[in-house]
């Protein structure tokens, strides 16, 4: 795998042999989750990793956001060892690096879209008056500036999605790691949320995302395909369009379930 | 196709499942079956002549079965919605896999019906249990032989489980109210909204204040012990729903109030607590409402009925100054007859003398009681029809002053608790006294003790006496006019020799009586201070015991509420911490931010419910007036420490309640921390 990594000087993350096994509960089958996995995330990035349910995609996202720990193997942030960070310096670590966007969207029903964009710098114990300052651009390149003020069961699923684009946003984060952002959503919802992340991403930032479906997976510039706990295959966009990337991703996609049916 | 007690089953298997909430939801019925049985049985007259007082409690139980069937149906449907708020996915569930209203109902029946069965069951068992408990302390208590083992009427039976069905009934209503004829797609999707801050707020808000309002009115207006008893049921039920609306609109007005408080609200332990607080105003307002209720209920009992067994002294020595007190009656045609006065005085020294004992401290008092209508409007007028213990009774009483209390020839130095009381002469026929004020402290004799009639303490000169008996009588039919001749001594040997001196006296005097008025309406009775002071003891503490118990079943109301609030209050939390920890929450911070949610409602019922007993405060000393405690420092100090206590132990199981909060939402972020 060493030539799947690509080390510069600008490296957000780097991912070192990281595997992971879970133990079932009663210890008789030890599940091998990921395995030997290394992969390194350049400043201005947008990559996203494709494999199918079960094949490690989740638990490596859980392990980039230090929301699980890998067996063995390493994840620096900006240089920094998370593995070795203790509990407390990790939730601030997550805080204020990270910004995660969920499938599910994980708002709180108890708040109203702007409060939960506020909840990280809440946390942070960040002034009233700044988070105003910083959710205004953010919330109108969104388009959510006039739903700001309802709760999350009062507003479309898209509007949810852009408004935890829009929380994990305002922190301002190194990396944005997104699990799967169009999966609750309408065709046409997830094309309104893949060309946010576009224009973000034009914007300098870098972007993770995790995903099965090749449409969100063309709008990357590094495609990671992972089976069975291991990546197995890149694709780089090179001088591709959208389009002709997506077909890259189909072939490759075709060529990865014909191989499974060959073994 | 569907096998027997294919429902049965089900409902079963559904609240098996759902153990942790149906637990003290069963728990709660049982503990209100015990409570109401208790009640009932109180109720039920078999304290009639068991001991002293037993009428008045029996009266005062009725009142208190009302409140709590009130109290009972209030508090199970609180408790039951939280059930039916978890259950709307699964039955949800059961009508997209093809289940029909009817079935659904059925279910809904069914599982009523099973906690109704528990519930009563095991509540009657308790019941029945505490009453025994009761009997026995009572007996104790009083000093009477231990009661044979009596079973409750079983009217008691009947209708404790009727109530219940019928609210088990109401209950299965409104859970086939809001879970059956609801689509089943919107039972699988209810994603849970907030609650709606109400449009008319103030509406609510003005409705509260007015009614609470209300209530502390008819306390700070009653003037007398009879109006006190008429408000006391109307004032309590206006300043429970008082409380009710203003916690309501209170708590609405104060998450707007914080929300904008951005310097405030921003915070991370205040961000969470007031945005989940606001997120369920009313259940919230509810629980707060309750538990304040609750205190206060626990407040006045436990201040009244202690006050009465610390001050119970005080009213054996107001009401029995000496250790043997011979009251006798005189007829008014004779008044005071200072002929047999004296004659009375030698037959006691001779009998003291040939027993070989000496009194000491000899005193006596001559009292003439009148009693006649009070009219409303503050003036008095003796109406010659009717003077028995009807609307507007009163009593007056009327001594020879002495010394400075000695007043003008046709004057009288008047003192009264009744504040309206404003008229400046009183008219018996044709004599004309006219009154003048004199301060609480000169009066002497009984004040207020056992006072439920409204009465006015007269002081006349010596020679007015005479002419006031004979003018009362023209208004006043025979038996309202009467003059009293108190001779007291103490005896101070042993009780035993009190007693068998004292003994011999009441057939002795009563023979010199008889022997003395062939006809004419006269009385005696002769008092032995420790022989009486054994029916008070047996009294106040009965009305102690039932004080205590009463406390402590509303005291397990307020921990179950405390408890149920917390246990479900996390669980619906616990995602949220989840996803809060996921967003980079430590856990130190949940667990602040747990303290200070449980600080922010802390204050309120406990503040509310001391100022509901200080508004409480003139109408139970009044009430307690009627028992003979005057003593409003007294009691106000009770009060207080009742108070001070009751917060300690409040907040300990605020403490205690609030731990099991944390650990419902701080285990499950360390699942996900784990996995």
């Amino acid at each position: 795998m060493a030539d799947t990594m690509e080390k510069t000087d600008n490296t957000i993350l780097e991912a070192k042999c990281l595997r992971r096994v879970y133990t079932s509960r009663f210890g008789a089958h030890p599940v091998t989750a990921l395995d030997n996995v290394s992969f390194a995330v350049t400043e201005g990035e947008y990559i996203a990793i494709m494999g199918e349910s079960g094949s490690g995609k989740t638990t490596l996202l859980n392990i980039l956001a230090a929301i699980d720990r890998p067996t063995s193997g390493q994840v620096l942030l900006d240089g920094r060892d998370m593995t070795t960070v203790s509990e407390q310096h990790l939730a601030d670590f997550r805080r204020e690096r990270l910004g995660y966007v969920f499938q599910d969207f994980q708002l709180l029903d108890t708040f109203t879209l702007r409060d939960n964009i506020f909840l990280p710098l809440v946390l942070s114990e960040v002034k009233p008056e700044t988070m105003e300052k910083r959710l205004r651009p953010i919330a109108e390149k969104l388009g959510i500036l006039d739903v700001l003020g309802k709760y999350p069961y009062e507003v479309s699923g898209g509007q949810k999605q852009r408004a935890a684009v829009a929380r994990a946003l305002i922190v301002s984060p190194r990396l944005i790691l997104a699990d799967e952002p169009t999966g609750a959503l309408d065709s046409h919802a997830s094309g309104q949320l893949l060309d946010t992340f576009s224009e973000i991403h034009r914007e300098g930032q870098t972007i993770l995302m995790v995903t099965h479906s090749a449409r969100a997976a063309s709008r990357a510039g590094r495609i990671l395909f992972i089976r069975d706990g291991r990546i197995f295959h890149q694709l780089y966009r090179g001088e591709c369009t959208d389009e002709q990337l997506y077909q890259k991703i189909y072939d490759t996609l075709t060529l990865l379930s014909a191989g499974v049916e060959r073994t | 196709m569907r096998r027997r007690g294919f429902f049965a089953r089900l409902s079963v298997s559904g609240m098996r499942k759902n153990g942790r909430l149906y637990v003290p939801y069963v728990f709660s019925f049982i503990l209100s079956v015990a409570m109401y049985f208790i009640v009932c049985y109180l109720a039920s007259g078999v304290l009639k002549g068991r001991m002293g007082g037993g009428y008045t409690m029996t009266t005062i139980m009725e009142f208190g079965r009302l409140v709590m069937m009130l109290f009972i149906a209030v508090f199970l449907f609180y408790t039951h919605s939280f059930l039916v708020r978890r259950r709307l996915s699964e039955y949800g569930l059961y009508s997209v896999l093809g289940m029909s209203r009817r079935g659904l109902s059925r279910l809904a029946l069914w599982e009523n019906g099973i906690v109704y069965g528990i519930g009563l069951a095991f509540g009657l068992v308790l019941g029945l249990v505490l009453t025994r408990a009761s009997e026995l302390f009572l007996a104790r208590m009083t000093r009477s032989e231990t009661p044979p083992i009596l079973w409750p009427d079983g009217r008691v039976f009947l209708e404790t489980a009727l109530f219940f069905a019928l609210v088990s009934l109401l209950l299965c209503a409104d859970t086939i109210r809001r879970l059956v004829f609801k689509g089943a797609r919107e039972l699988m999707r209810q994603k849970e909204s907030g609650e709606k801050p109400p449009k008319a707020n103030w509406v609510i808000a003005l409705l509260g204040f007015l009614c609470l309002g209300a209530g502390y009115g008819l306390s700070l207006q009653a003037r007398n012990v009879l109006s006190a008893l008429q408000s006391f049921a109307v004032a309590v039920l206006f300043v429970i729903v008082g409380t009710f609306l203003l916690f309501y609109a209170g708590s609405v007005m104060l998450c707007r109030l914080l929300k904008e408080w951005k310097s405030f609200y921003y915070r991370t332990a205040n961000f969470i607590s007031v945005s989940t607080m606001s997120f369920r105003m009313q259940r919230n307002a509810m629980g707060l409402a309750s538990i304040c209720i609750l205190s206060t209920m626990v407040l006045v009992m436990l201040s009244s009925t202690l006050s009465m067994n610390i001050g119970i002294d005080d009213v054996i020595r107001t009401r029995y100054p000496r250790d043997i007190v011979i009251t006798t009656e005189f007829d008014p045609a004779v008044g005071f007859d200072r002929e047999m006065e004296e004659k009375l005085r030698t037959l006691v020294a001779d009998h003291l003398s040939e027993e070989g004992v000496s009194a000491a401290n000899i005193a006596q008092t001559e009292e003439l009681a009148l009693t006649g209508i009070w009219h409303g409007d503050g003036t008095f007028s003796l109406n010659p029809d009717d003077s028995s213990l009807s609307e507007g009774a009163f009593v007056i009483y009327v001594r020879v002053g002495e010394g400075e209390k000695r007043p003008e020839a046709g004057c009288a130095f008047a003192f009264t608790l009744e504040a309206d009381f404003v008229t400046r002469t009183l008219t018996f026929g044709d004599m004309t006294v006219s009154l003048q004020e004199i301060p609480r402290e000169k009066v002497t004799g009984n004040i207020a003790s056992l006072s439920i009639v409204p009465t006015l303490h007269l002081y006349v000169r010596e020679e007015d006496m005479p002419r006031l008996i004979q003018a009362a009588r023209q208004v006043i039919p025979e038996e309202g006019v009467i003059p009293t001749w108190n001779y007291m001594f103490d005896l101070p040997y042993e009780e035993e020799v009190r007693r068998t001196v004292s003994q011999p006296l009441r057939e002795m005097a009563w023979e010199m009586l008889r022997e003395s008025y062939s006809q004419g309406r006269y009385g005696l009775a002769v008092y032995r201070g420790n022989e009486e002071r054994e029916d008070f003891y047996a009294l106040y503490g009965g009305l102690l015991y039932l004080g205590i118990i009463l406390s402590l079943i509303f005291m397990s109301a307020v921990v179950l509420v405390m408890y149920y609030r917390q246990v479900t209050e996390g669980y619906e939390d616990r995602e949220r911490y989840a996803v809060m920890r996921r967003l980079g929450m430590r856990r130190e911070m949940i667990r602040s931010t747990v303290n200070r949610q449980l600080r922010m409602v802390f204050f309120a019922p406990i503040v509310q419910a001391g100022l509901h007993l200080a508004f409480a405060f003139p109408l139970i000393a009044l009430l307690l007036s009627s028992f003979g405690i005057s003593n409003r420092p007294l009691l106000a100090l009770i009060s207080l420490l009742a108070f001070v206590v009751f917060t300690l132990l409040y907040a300990l199981i605020y403490r205690v309640t609030g731990n099991a909060y944390f650990r419902i939402v701080g285990r499950d972020s360390e699942d996900t921390q784990r996995f």
